[in-house]
C-alpha cells in the first residue's frame, strides 16, 4: 500500500519510495533522507503538524506540506 | 594562518570555537549580508591562528544566506576570509549525515583538519568508527577526535594543526560542487550521487551495535497539554527572574551615572563642554548600559534553552500556530523576549533562516509591550482610571493594564498578517529542522553567547544611541536666540520663585528652560497635530523626549511641571497632573486623553535603542525607518479613535 509520509501515525515504520519535489528532495538528501531509507515517525506536534522522523539517529522535523510530497510504504505490508 | 571552522549545526562547532579562542572573540557580519561572523585568535606557542566560525550548514548549495556565504568565500581565493585551512567539525555519532558537507568541502584544494567531535556520545550510542580506515580513504587530510563538550581535545587539535597535509587535488566527486546555475533536478542528481558514495564509505568505517532510542522527555515536551503548560511555566519563571533580578543592576547603573554626571558637572569648568559631557555624553552612555542587565539575563535563559535542545521542541509545537501569520515556530522566542525588552527580541530573531519570516518578526517585536512602558502605564492608570472592582473582584486598574498588553499582542499579530501580504518573498517557505538530542548545557558556551550579544548591543547599537542622545540633549538644552536665558530671567522674577527653596528654584528654572528649548518649540509646533488626540504642547514635548526611552516620559513631565519625584512613586507629579489645565481651561488629563495617551504608547516606536538595533540587524536604515513610520501611524490612528470614542 502506498501512502504519503503525512498520513503516518506515531511509531509507524516506513520505507521511502519517492520524493516528488526536486527542491525538497535535495534538501532532504543533504540531511540524510534518500529513497529506500527506512524511517519511523517519532513525534507529531499537537495540531498534527509538523511531524518528526528518525533518520538513522538524526531527528528531523518537517511540515506536513513537505511530508505530503514523500511517498512511503509501510514496512511489514506489501 | 587563517582557519575556516565549518560544520553542520549541532555538531558542537561553537564549543570547539570557544575552546580554542577562549573569550578572545569578535562578532561582526559578513560583508553585505546579515549572516553572523565570529572570529577569534589562538596560538600554540609558536604559531598564531586566526579562526572564523562560519554558520552551521548542511551543504554548500548556495540557496540560503548562510550557505551562500560559505560557498562564496571558499570559491574565491581573493576573498579576505579565504582560508589557508578548513577545520571541518563532524558529529561522530551521526557521521553519515555529517559527511555530506564534509565531502563537499573535500572538493576544494584547501588543506583540511577533520575533527570527529562528540566521541563519547557516539560510544554511548554504540557507534564505532574505524579511524584508520577513514584515514586510508582520505589520505591527504588530518583527522583528530575530540570531546569539546567536556572541554577535551584542544591539545589534539593543536597537534593536528602541526601535521597539516598538502592536498592532492582529487576531491570526492571529482571536484564537483553545486553551482548557482544548476536547476533543481541537476542539484538533486548531484546530491543523490554524493549520498550514494557516502553510503559505501560508511559501510567501511562505521559499525553500529545499538538501536537509537529517543528520550521519553520528548513525548512530554510536545504533549498537547503538558507541552504547552511546561513552556508557559518556563516563560513565567524567566520573566519573574528577569523582572526581580534585573532591577538591581539597572538601578545601580542609573544612580552611578547620575552620580558621575553630578560629579563631572561640579568638577569641570562651567561651559558648553561641561554641559555636553555631564548632560549629553554621560547620560547617553548610561542610557546604553541600562539595557545590559535585561539583555544579558534574557540571553542567559535563551542560551540554556538552546543548549539543552529544548528550544527546538518549542519551535516544533509552536510552528503550526504561528504559520498563518507569516511567521514560524522560531518567531516565538523573539516575540516573548520582547515582552521584557525589544532589543534582545530583535537580536534573537537571527535564528530564523527565512528572511521574510525574520523581517516580519523584527518589525512586529517592538509592538509587544516592554518593561519600559510600565512606568508610563502605571502613572497614567493611576491618574485617569478609578480604583475599584468589577463584580467585586476584578481590579479595574489591573484590567486596564492587562488590556494594554493584550492590545500590543493583538496589534503585533495583526500587523504580521498585513506584512505577510505586503512583503514579497524570494525564498520558499519550508522548514526542515533538526531536533538535537537533549543534553545538559555547557556553561562556557552559554556565557560566551551572553557576552557576544551584550558586545553587539554596546558596540554596534551603542554608537547610534549615544549619537541620538547627544542630539536630544542639544535640542533640550538650547533654544533659538536668547529664549532660554530670557525665560529663566523671567522665572526668577516671579512670586513663586522668590518663595521657593533651593531645589524648587532649580526645578522652576529647568522647567522654563525646557519649555523654551528647541524641543519645547517643537512641542508647541506639533500641538495642532496632536490636539485631535487630546494632547497639549507639554505632552508633545514629553512625546519627543521619550524617544530616548519610553520611561523618560515621566521624567520630562516632572521637569515641565517643575515637580520633584519622590522615590519611585511620582506622587507629587500625579497631583500636579490632576490639576493641570489646557489653555482653554479644560483639564488636560481626562479619562479620554489618558486612555488615548496609553494607546499611543502601546503602538509608537518611542525607543531609539530599538531603532538602532533594528538598523544593526537588518543592515540598512530602510527597515527601521519603515517600522518607525508604520508604528507612528498605528499610534496616531488608534489614539485618535480612542479619544474620539471616549469624548
Amino acid at each position: 500500500m502506498q501512502n504519503s509520509l503525512a498520513d503516518c501515525k506515531v511509531g509507524e515504520e516506513v520505507e521511502v519510495l519517492s520524493i516528488e519535489d526536486d527542491f525538497i528532495a535535495t534538501k532532504l538528501i543533504e540531511m540524510g533522507m534518500t529513497e529506500n531509507l527506512k524511517t519511523r515517525v517519532v513525534l507529531i506536534a499537537p495540531l498534527g503538524d509538523p511531524i518528526a522522523i528518525d533518520i538513522k539517529g538524526f531527528i528531523l522535523s518537517l511540515r506536513k506540506s513537505e511530508a505530503k510530497k514523500i511517498r512511503v510504504k509501510k514496512i511489514g505490508q506489501n | 594562518m587563517k582557519i575556516a571552522l565549518l560544520g553542520n549545526p549541532n555538531t558542537g562547532k561553537s564549543s570547539i570555537f570557544n575552546l580554542l579562542t577562549g573569550l578572545r572573540q569578535h562578532v561582526g557580519n559578513f560583508p553585505g549580508v546579515t549572516v553572523e561572523k565570529k572570529s577569534g585568535f589562538f596560538t600554540d606557542g609558536s604559531q598564531r591562528y586566526a579562526i572564523v566560525d562560519f554558520p552551521g550548514t548542511y551543504s554548500l548549495d548556495p540557496r540560503s544566506h548562510d550557505e551562500e556565504v560559505v560557498s562564496r568565500v571558499l570559491r574565491d581565493p581573493k576573498n579576505k576570509d579565504y582560508p589557508d585551512l578548513i577545520m571541518a567539525v563532524v558529529d561522530a555519532s551521526r557521521l553519515e549525515n555529517n559527511l555530506f558537507l564534509f565531502t563537499q568541502l573535500y572538493e576544494f584544494d584547501i588543506p583540511i583538519v577533520l575533527v570527529l567531535n562528540m566521541w563519547d556520545v557516539a560510544k554511548k550510542q554504540g557507534v564505532e568508527i574505524n579511524i584508520e580506515r577513514l584515514k586510508e580513504l582520505f589520505p591527504d587530510i588530518t583527522i583528530v577526535s575530540t570531546n569539546a563538550r567536556l572541554g577535551l581535545g584542544k591539545e589534539r587539535i593543536l597537534g593536528g594543526l602541526k601535521s597539516i597535509k598538502v592536498r592532492k587535488k582529487v576531491g570526492f566527486m571529482g571536484n564537483v560542487i553545486p553551482e548557482k546555475s544548476d536547476d533543481n533536478e541537476s542539484k538533486r542528481e548531484k546530491a543523490k550521487a554524493r549520498k550514494e558514495k557516502i553510503e559505501t564509505i560508511i559501510k567501511q568505517v562505521q559499525t553500529k551495535s545499538k538501536k537509537t532510542k529517543e528520550s521519553r522527555l520528548d513525548a512530554f515536551f510536545v504533549h498537547p497539554l503538558w507541552g504547552y503548560s511546561f513552556f508557559l511555566g518556563i516563560l513565567l519563571v524567566m520573566f519573574q527572574f528577569i523582572f526581580s533580578v534585573a532591577a538591581y543592576p539597572m538601578n545601580f547603573i542609573d544612580s552611578s551615572f547620575g552620580q558621575l554626571a553630578h560629579w563631572t558637572r561640579s568638577f569641570l569648568a562651567e561651559g558648553v563642554l561641561n554641559d555636553l559631557i555631564s548632560e549629553g555624553i554621560i547620560p547617553g552612555i548610561g542610557g546604553v548600559l541600562i539595557f545590559v542587565p535585561q539583555i544579558a539575563l534574557l540571553f542567559f535563559f535563551i542560551g540554556i534553552l538552546e543548549e539543552t535542545g529544548y528550544l527546538s521542541r518549542v519551535v516544533f509545537i509552536m510552528d503550526r500556530i504561528m504559520r498563518p501569520l507569516g511567521l514560524n515556530g522560531k518567531s516565538v522566542v523573539p516575540l516573548m523576549s520582547s515582552l521584557a525588552c525589544a532589543i534582545p527580541g530583535v537580536m534573537s530573531a537571527r535564528t530564523i533562516s527565512n528572511w521574510k519570516e525574520r523581517l516580519i518578526t523584527i518589525l512586529i517585536a517592538p509592538l509587544m509591550s516592554c518593561s519600559a512602558r510600565i512606568p508610563v502605564y502605571t502613572l497614567l492608570i493611576a491618574l485617569v482610571i478609578p480604583e475599584g472592582y468589577f463584580f467585586g473582584f476584578i481590579n479595574i486598574q489591573g484590567l486596564v493594564l492587562f488590556g494594554l498588553y493584550l492590545l500590543g499582542v493583538i496589534g503585533a499579530l495583526l500587523t504580521a498578517l498585513i506584512l505577510k501580504l505586503l512583503i514579497r518573498n524570494k525564498s520558499k517557505g519550508f522548514m526542515l529542522l533538526e531536533l538535537p538530542g537533549l543534553k545538559s548545557p555547557r556553561w562556557p558556551d552559554v556565557f560566551a553567547s551572553v557576552i557576544e550579544k551584550v558586545k553587539i548591543f554596546i558596540f554596534d547599537a551603542g554608537k547610534i544611541i549615544i549619537a541620538i542622545s547627544i542630539v536630544l540633549w542639544f535640542l533640550a538644552s538650547y533654544g533659538p536666540g536668547d529664549s532660554i536665558h530670557i525665560a529663566k530671567e523671567n522665572t526668577r522674577k516671579t512670586e513663586r520663585y522668590s518663595k521657593a527653596n533651593h531645589d524648587e528654584k532649580l526645578n522652576l528654572e529647568s522647567s522654563a528652560g525646557l519649555k523654551n528649548s528647541y524641543i519645547g518649540q517643537l512641542g508647541q509646533f506639533i500641538e495642532p497635530v496632536i490636539k485631535p488626540l487630546g494632547y497639549d504642547w507639554k505632552i508633545g514635548i514629553s512625546l519627543i523626549t521619550s524617544f530616548a526611552a519610553r520611561e523618560v516620559f515621566v521624567g520630562s513631565l516632572s521637569t515641565i511641571y517643575a515637580v520633584q519625584e519622590e522615590g519611585d512613586e511620582p506622587k507629587k507629579l500625579i497631583d500636579s497632573m490632576k490639576k493641570e489645565k489646557r489653555s482653554d481651561g479644560i483639564l488636560t488629563y481626562t479619562f479620554a486623553s489618558g486612555m488615548s495617551l496609553m494607546v499611543f504608547y502601546v503602538f509608537a516606536m518611542q525607543c531609539m535603542s530599538t531603532v538602532a538595533i533594528v538598523k544593526r540587524e537588518t543592515q540598512s536604515w530602510k527597515w527601521p525607518i519603515i517600522q518607525f513610520a508604520f508604528m507612528g501611524v498605528l499610534a496616531y490612528v488608534f489614539s485618535w479613535i480612542t479619544y474620539f470614542l471616549l469624548t
